[in-house]
C-alpha cells in the first residue's frame, strides 16, 4: 500500500481508502481484457474474480485493523463505519457465491461467461460504493453502476424471450425509479446546500428551505423503496426475478437489495436525525418512520400471502425476498427510532447481519434450484420436485435446511437474524411498532405454509415422471457447504459475525458523532 | 468462579462418538468399530466427569462455587442472555458422574446384546447422541440450554423407541412418547418464559461474562417472598405458576400422572435402551429439573403439594398395574414409573436430597434388573413372556445372582442400595417440615396419609418383584409349553403381550421359534460384567448415604456424605408463619402439636452450619429413635410383601391376576375415547376437511382464478404489463409523497 506516495499528489485522493473498491474494479477490467484474448476459456475469469473478491475481503480487513486517519479522505465523501464494513462484506460474499453458482448454469446454457463475470465484478464495484459513500453522488454512481450491470445480467439469456422480457422490465422501471431518487437528492440539496451525508445531517436542523426536505425525503422513500422491492414499489420483482437466469435471481435477490438497504440505512437513518426544536426535521424523521413501518407491513403481509399462492419455485423465491426485505425494514425502523448512537449502530448491524443470514440461505436455496433446473430453467416449478426427497437426499435435506433458515426456525441463521431485527422496534415501546413486530410475527408463521410445502412436496408426494439425481460438480459442493456451515453457524455463534460487524476505526467514530 | 475448559469435552466426546458412527460406521457396517467408538467417547466422557467432580481444583463436587465453562454467547438481545455455557456444581457433578459411568456399562452391556443386528453402527450413533443431549441437560448453565438437552434426550428417546422400524408396535409407540413428551415441553418453555419475566435472567449461577454479570435466576426467585398456599397461586403467574409449569414438564418426561402412559409403552425399544433412557437417566431428568429449581418450589407451596400428591399417587397406581404384568419388561417399566413417583414424593415433602440420592440407587439398581432382563431375553432368544420361562437359575447363574441384589436393593432390604434411600424418603415424608403437607385433609394430616401410601407401595413392590423374580428363575420350566399359551391366549382370553412376542417376527435376524431343544444361555462377558459391577453398586452404592440414625447404632458418627454434598444446593428457607396460617386456612384445621414439632426443630435446622457440633445438634434423640423405628417397620413390610409375593407365586407362578390392573386400569382406552379421538376427529373434520380443504384451499384457488380472470381481461385489452407496472408505482408514490406533502404544507402554512 503506497499510502505516502499517493498522499504527496493530492491529500484528498487517497486510493487506501477505497482500496477494496479499487481490487474488484481491476479485477472486472482484467477480466473483460482476457476475455477479447480467449473468449473460449471456462475457468479462468472465475477464478480471477473470485481472487479479486478475496483480496478485496483481506483489504478491507486490512483497512479497518489499522490505524489509518482516514477522516478527510475524498473530501468526507467515503464512509468509514461498522455499516461500511458489515455491508460490504455482505456483498462480497454474495459475489463469490453467485460466481460459483453460476458455473452449472453458464456451462448449460453456453453464456459469454467472460462478459458476465466482469458485469458481476461492475455491479459488486456498484454496490461497494452504495455502501460506502457518504455522499449522496457517491452513493447515485453506485446505484447506476450497479443497475446498469444488473440490467444487462437479467437478460444475458438472449435467445430466451422470457429474458429478454425481464431484462426490458427491470430497465425501464428501474429508470423510472432512478428518477426520483435523483430528483430526491435535487431536492435535499436544494434545502440544505450539501450532497454530504455527515454535512446534511448537521444542517438539517437549520435548512434553508425546510419543505423541501420532506418533498426530497419522500422522493429519496421511494426511489430506495424501489430498489430493495418494498410494497408498492415491488411490481417488478417477480416479472423479473423469474425471467432472469436463476443465479443471477439469486445475486439479484441478495446483493442489490443489501445494497439498496446500505445506502437506505445512510441517508435516512445517518443523514435525518432528530434535531431538537427543529419542526421540519421531526416532521421528515417522524414521518418517515411511520411510513416505512407501514410499508415494512404492507411488504411482509403481500410477500407472504403472495408467495402462498405461486406454483414456481423461483416465483416463490421471489415472494419470499419481498417478505424479507420486510423484515429487515422492521430492523431498519427499529435503528431509525434508536435513542442512542450505540443503540443505533446495533440496530444497523442486525439489519446487515440479517440480509447475511437472508444472502446465505438464499443462495443455498438458488444453488439447489440451478442445479435441479434443466436448460432455460425449465423445471422449477413445485411439481418437479414432487418426490425426489429421497432420490436425491443431499440436494432435498439441504434445500430444507434452508426453508427452515428461511422460516426462522431456532438453530439456524434465520432465527437470531429474526430476533436482532425485531429487538429494537419491540424495545422502542411505540405502539405502531409494536403492531408491526406482531404483524411480523404472524406473517413469520404464515410463512410455514410456503416453506414447508416444498419440504413436503420433496419428501411425500409420489412422483410420477423418472428422474436422475443431477451431479453436483464440485463448485456447487462448495456453495452447500459453505452456506449450509452458515446456516448453523450464523444460528449458533452469531456473536463472532457481529462482533466483526462491530469494529469501527476509532477515527471514524469521532467523525461521525 | 471456577473456569475449566474440560467440561465441554464431556459432551462433545459423544457428540463426536454420534457423527463419527454415522458417517464412517454407517459406510464400515463393523461391529467392532462402532462399538469400540461408541464406548470409548463415553469413556472419555466419564473419566473426565470424575476427574473434575473430584480432582480439578478440588472437585467440583466439594467446592464452594460451580466450576463453569462459557464457551460462546448463544443469544443477546436486550437483557434477554442465553449462554452456551456449560456449569457443574454438586448437584450436576452427582449426575454426570452416574450418568456416565452407568452409562459406559450400558453401552459396553448392548455391544453384546446387539451383536449381529445390522443397524448396528445407528443404534449407537443414537445412543450416543443420547449421551451428549443427557449430559448437555445436566451441565447446562441456563434453562434455555437445558432445554436444548431436554428436547435432545426427547428426540434420542423417540428415535430409540422406534429403533425396530418395522414393528408397528414400535412407531406407534415412539409417536407416542413424542406426543406425551411434547405435552411436558410446552410448561417447561413456558415456565421458563415465565420464570424471565419474574426475574430477568435464566441462568442458573450467579456468574461474570465478559464483564458483564449474570444474576442467578434461581437465586433470585429464592429470594423473593413465598406465594400463599391457595388454589388460586397456580394462575396467579408468580412463581407457583413457574413451579406447576415445570412440573407439567417433569410430569412428561418423568412419567407422572396423567403423562405417564408413554412409558411402559417405551418398552418396545431395545433393552438397552430400556435400562439407559427409560429407567436410568433420561426419565429422572424431570426430577432434576425439580431439584435444580428447588429455590422456586420452596416458595410456591402449592406446587410442593401437587408434586408430592401426584408423586405419592403415581407410585401406589403403577405399582398395581405392575402386580399384574406378564412382560418382563413391562413389570420393570411399571416398577419405574412406581419409583420415579417416590422420587416427586420426596421433592413435594422438600427432601430434595432424598429425591436425588432414591435417583442415583434406583439408577443402579434399574439399570441392572433392566440389563438382568435383558441377558434373559437374550438368553431366550427374544423372549419377553415370563409365562414361558421359569427355572432360568439353572441356565444363567450369572444373570440369576445379579438380578437377586437388584431384587434385594428395590424391595428395600438393608445394607442394599434402595433400602437407604426409599426409607429416607419414607422417613421425610412422614416428619416434613413442608407447611403444605401438614395441612389436613379428611382430618388426618396430608404427609401421614402419603407416608401410608408409601409404606403400601413399598409393599407392593416387594410383591411384584418377587413375583417376577419367581416367574423368571424358579420354578418349573415353562419354554416348551409354547403350545399351552397360544391356546391360552387363543381362548378368548385377551392378553396383548401374547401378541407382542408374535410381532417380534419382524426381526427375523433375531428371532427363531423356541425347538424342542432349546436351552436358554447364560450371555456373554460383555453382557455379564456390567452386570456383575451394577450389582455389586446396587449392593454398596446406598453406603454414601447412611443416615445419622443408621449408622449412630454402629457408633460410626455422621457418615452421610451425600447428603452433606447436595446440602449447600438446596436453597434454605426459613418458614414464614404467614404460609402456616394459609395452610390452616385453606384446609380448615391442622394440628398444633405437630406445628409445634416442626417449628421446633425447623430453629434447628436453621442454626446448624457447616460445622461439626452443629450438625450434631440437628440429630435429637428422639428423631433419630422414629427414625430407627421406622426403618425397622420398612423393613419387615419388605419382608411382608417378599412372603405374600413367594406364597402366592411359589407353586402357582401363572395365577391369574385381576382383569382390570393387567389392562392397567384402562387407562390407554381411556384416553384414547375421550382426548385421543376427540383431537383426531377435530383434526380430520374440522382441521382438514373443514378448514383446510373448506377454507385455505378456497382461498388458493379462488384467488387464482381471480387473478386468472383479471389476467385474461387484461390481455384482452392489450394492456402492457409494465405500463401498468409503472402506474402502479406512480400511484404508490403520489400516496407516499401526499403523505410527506402534507406535513410540508403544515410548515409552508
Amino acid at each position: 500500500m503506497n499510502t505516502i506516495l499517493l498522499q504527496v499528489v493530492n491529500p484528498n485522493v487517497n486510493v487506501t481508502s477505497i482500496l477494496p473498491e479499487v481490487i474488484v474494479a481491476v479485477a472486472g477490467t482484467l477480466v473483460m481484457i482476457y476475455d477479447c484474448f480467449a473468449p473460449k476459456q471456462k475457468i479462468v475469469t472465475g477464478a480471477i474474480s473470485l481472487v479479486g473478491l478475496i483480496l478485496a475481503t483481506i483489504a478491507l480487513f486490512a483497512l479497518w485493523s489499522g490505524s489509518y486517519d482516514f477522516a478527510n479522505a475524498w473530501n468526507g465523501m467515503v464512509a468509514f463505519d461498522n455499516l461500511r464494513v458489515s455491508f460490504t462484506l455482505v456483498m462480497l460474499f454474495v459475489s463469490a457465491m453467485t460466481i460459483l453458482i453460476s458455473t452449472v448454469w453458464t456451462e448449460r446454457e453456453d453464456v459469454p461467461i467472460g462478459e458476465y463475470h466482469s458485469l458481476l465484478l461492475f455491479a459488486t464495484v456498484g454496490m461497494m460504493f452504495m455502501a460506502s459513500g457518504n455522499d449522496m453522488v457517491i452513493l447515485f454512481l453506485g446505484l447506476e453502476t450497479l443497475s446498469l450491470s444488473t440490467y444487462v445480467m437479467a437478460g444475458l439469456r438472449k435467445s430466451d424471450l422470457k429474458s429478454n422480457e425481464s431484462a426490458l422490465k427491470y430497465f425501464i422501471l428501474g429508470s423510472f425509479a432512478s428518477a426520483f431518487l435523483l430528483y430526491g437528492m435535487a431536492l435535499i440539496y436544494g434545502a440544505t446546500a450539501s450532497t454530504n451525508i455527515t454535512e446534511i445531517a448537521a444542517k438539517i436542523g437549520t435548512a434553508n428551505f425546510p419543505a423541501l426536505l420532506l418533498a426530497g425525503g419522500a422522493m429519496l422513500l421511494i426511489g430506495f423503496g424501489f430498489k430493495i422491492a418494498t410494497v408498492p414499489f415491488h411490481v417488478w420483482t417477480p416479472d423479473v426475478y423469474e425471467g432472469a437466469p436463476t443465479p443471477v435471481t439469486a445475486f439479484m435477490a441478495a446483493g442489490p437489495k443489501a445494497a439498496g438497504f446500505a445506502s437506505f440505512l445512510r441517508v435516512f437513518v445517518l443523514g435525518f436525525p432528530v434535531v431538537a426544536g427543529a419542526t421540519a426535521t421531526n416532521y421528515l424523521h417522524g414521518s418517515w418512520v411511520s411510513a416505512l413501518a407501514l410499508m415494512a407491513m404492507l411488504t411482509m403481509i403481500v410477500g407472504n400471502v403472495a408467495a402462498i399462492l405461486q406454483n414456481n419455485v423461483k416465483r416463490m423465491l421471489a415472494y419470499s425476498s419481498i417478505a424479507h426485505a420486510g423484515y429487515a425494514l422492521v430492523g431498519f425502523v427499529g435503528a431509525g427510532v434508536a435513542k442512542t448512537s450505540e443503540a443505533r449502530d446495533g440496530a444497523i448491524n442486525a439489519v446487515a447481519f440479517y440480509l447475511l443470514t437472508y444472502a446465505v440461505t438464499n443462495l443455498g436455496a438458488f444453488a439447489v434450484v440451478t442445479l435441479l433446473g434443466e436448460k432455460n430453467d425449465r423445471r422449477t416449478e413445485f411439481e418437479d420436485y414432487n418426490g425426489i426427497g429421497f432420490k436425491a437426499p443431499v440436494l432435498s435435506f439441504t434445500l430444507s435446511l434452508f426453508m427452515l433458515s428461511f422460516l426462522g426456525l431456532p438453530l439456524t441463521a434465520g432465527f437470531i437474524g429474526k430476533i436482532l431485527v425485531f429487538g429494537p422496534a419491540i424495545q422502542s415501546g411505540e405502539p405502531l411498532l409494536t403492531v408491526m413486530v406482531v404483524v411480523a410475527v404472524i406473517c413469520t408463521a404464515i410463512s410455514a405454509y410456503y416453506y414447508l410445502r416444498l419440504i413436503v412436496v420433496m419428501f411425500f408426494k409420489e412422483r410420477l415422471t423418472e428422474w436422475t439425481e443431477p451431479k453436483i460438480p464440485i463448485t456447487l459442493a462448495t456453495v452447500l457447504i459453505i452456506t449450509v456451515i452458515g446456516v448453523f453457524g450464523l444460528g449458533l455463534f452469531s456473536d463472532r459475525v457481529l462482533s466483526i460487524f462491530k469494529t469501527s476505526p476509532t477515527a471514524t467514530k469521532a467523525q461521525l458523532k | 468462579m471456577t473456569e475449566n475448559n474440560l467440561l465441554s469435552l464431556i459432551i462433545f466426546a459423544p457428540l463426536f462418538g454420534a457423527a463419527l458412527n454415522w458417517v464412517v460406521g454407517g459406510k464400515l457396517k463393523n461391529e467392532l468399530f462402532s462399538g469400540a467408538v461408541a464406548c470409548g467417547t463415553i469413556a472419555v466422557s466419564c473419566i473426565v466427569a470424575f476427574y473434575i467432580a473430584f480432582f480439578a481444583d478440588g472437585g467440583a463436587m466439594f467446592a464452594d462455587k460451580p466450576t463453569l465453562d462459557h464457551l460462546w454467547t448463544w443469544i443477546q438481545v436486550g437483557n434477554f442472555r442465553a449462554d452456551f455455557g456449560l456449569g457443574m456444581d454438586h448437584l450436576s457433578a452427582i449426575y454426570a458422574c452416574f450418568i456416565t459411568f452407568v452409562g459406559l456399562l450400558i453401552h459396553i452391556f448392548a455391544t453384546g446384546y446387539m451383536h449381529g443386528d445390522s443397524g448396528f453402527y445407528r443404534f449407537f450413533a443414537y445412543l450416543n447422541l443420547f449421551m451428549f443431549s443427557m449430559l448437555t441437560l445436566i451441565l447446562a448453565d441456563n434453562f434455555l440450554l437445558m432445554f436444548v438437552g431436554w428436547e435432545g434426550v426427547g428426540l434420542c428417546s423417540y428415535l430409540l423407541i422406534g429403533y425396530y422400524i418395522k414393528k408397528d408396535e414400535a412407531r406407534v409407540a415412539a409417536k407416542k412418547a413424542f406426543v406425551a413428551n411434547r405435552i411436558g415441553d410446552w410448561g417447561v418453555i413456558m415456565g421458563v418464559f415465565l420464570l424471565f419475566t419474574l426475574t430477568g435472567s435464566i441462568s442458573f449461577y450467579d456468574k461474570v461474562v465478559d464483564g458483564e454479570k449474570v444474576n442467578s435466576a434461581l437465586n433470585i426467585a429464592s429470594a423473593m417472598s413465598a406465594d400463599p398456599f391457595t388454589w388460586g397461586a397456580i394462575v396467579a403467574g408468580g412463581l407457583t405458576s413457574v413451579a406447576v409449569l415445570l412440573f407439567i414438564g417433569a410430569t412428561g418426561k418423568s412419567a407422572q400422572i396423567p403423562l405417564f402412559v408413554w412409558l411402559p409403552d417405551a418398552m418396545a425399544g431395545p433393552t438397552p435402551v430400556s435400562a439407559l433412557i427409560h429407567a436410568a437417566t433420561m426419565v429422572t431428568a424431570g426430577v432434576y429439573m425439580v431439584v435444580r429449581c428447588n429455590g422456586i418450589y420452596q416458595n410456591a407451596p402449592t406446587a410442593m403439594f401437587i408434586v408430592a400428591i401426584i408423586g405419592c399417587a403415581t407410585a401406589i397406581f403403577a405399582a398395581t398395574i405392575g402386580l399384574a404384568q406378564n412382560d418382563i419388561k413391562k413389570v420393570l417399566a411399571y416398577s419405574t414409573v412406581s419409583q420415579l413417583g417416590y422420587m416427586f414424593l420426596a421433592c413435594g415433602v422438600g427432601a430434595f436430597v432424598a429425591a436425588i440420592f432414591h435417583v442415583m440407587t434406583h439408577a443402579f439398581f434399574k439399570a441392572l434388573l433392566f440389563l438382568g432382563s435383558g441377558s434373559v431375553i437374550h438368553g431366550m432368544h427374544h423372549e419377553q413372556d415370563m409365562r414361558k420361562m421359569g427355572n432360568l437359575k439353572k441356565y444363567m447363574p450369572i444373570t440369576f445372582i445379579t438380578m437377586m441384589t437388584g431384587w434385594l436393593a428395590i424391595c428395600g432390604i438393608p445394607i442394599w442400595a434402595g433400602f437407604f434411600s426409599k426409607d429416607e424418603i419414607l422417613y421425610k415424608t412422614f416428619a416434613t417440615h413442608a407447611s403444605a403437607s401438614q395441612a389436613t385433609l379428611f382430618g388426618q394430616p396430608v404427609n401421614m396419609i402419603l407416608w401410608v401410601f408409601g409404606l403400601i407401595t413399598a409393599v407392593m413392590t416387594a410383591v411384584y418383584m418377587t413375583r417376577m423374580m419367581w416367574m423368571t428363575f424358579f420354578g418349573n420350566e415353562r419354554f416348551h409349553d409354547e403350545a399351552d399359551v397360544h391356546a391360552y391366549a387363543e381362548h378368548g382370553h385377551d392378553d396383548d403381550h401374547v401378541h407382542d412376542s408374535h410381532d417380534d417376527d419382524d426381526e427375523e435376524e433375531h428371532h427363531h421359534a423356541l425347538q424342542h431343544d432349546f436351552k436358554p444361555h447364560e450371555s456373554p462377558w460383555t453382557m455379564t460384567a456390567p452386570l456383575v459391577i451394577l450389582a455389586v453398586l446396587s449392593t454398596l452404592g446406598g453406603l454414601v448415604g447412611i443416615p445419622y440414625a443408621m449408622s449412630s447404632i454402629f457408633g460410626a458418627g455422621d457418615v452421610n456424605k451425600f447428603e452433606h454434598i447436595l446440602e449447600p444446593v438446596i436453597a434454605k428457607k426459613g418458614e414464614h408463619e404467614a404460609e402456616k396460617k394459609e395452610a390452616k386456612h385453606f384446609f380448615q384445621a391442622a394440628q398444633p402439636a405437630k406445628e409445634k414439632a416442626g417449628e421446633h426443630s425447623e430453629t434447628k435446622t436453621e442454626k446448624a452450619g457447616e460445622s461439626k457440633t452443629a450438625e450434631h445438634a440437628e440429630h435429637s434423640p428422639e428423631e433419630i429413635w422414629t427414625e430407627q423405628k421406622l426403618a425397622g417397620l420398612s423393613v419387615l413390610l419388605a419382608g411382608l410383601g417378599i412372603f405374600i409375593g413367594w406364597f402366592m407365586f411359589k407353586d402357582n407362578p401363572l395365577r391369574k391376576m385381576p382383569k382390570l390392573l393387567e389392562n392397567k386400569w384402562y387407562i390407554d382406552e381411556i384416553y384414547n375415547k375421550f382426548i385421543i379421538d376427540p383431537i383426531t376427529n377435530f383434526s380430520r373434520k374440522g382441521l382438514w376437511q373443514g378448514f383446510d380443504l373448506g377454507v385455505i384451499d378456497g382461498i388458493v384457488h379462488g384467488v387464482g382464478q381471480f387473478v386468472t380472470a383479471i389476467g385474461s381481461i387484461a390481455r384482452s385489452f392489450q394492456v402492457g404489463f409494465v405500463r401498468s407496472y409503472a402506474a402502479f408505482i406512480l400511484l404508490g408514490a403520489l400516496i407516499v409523497l401526499g403523505y410527506f406533502i402534507y406535513y410540508g404544507l403544515k410548515l409552508v402554512g
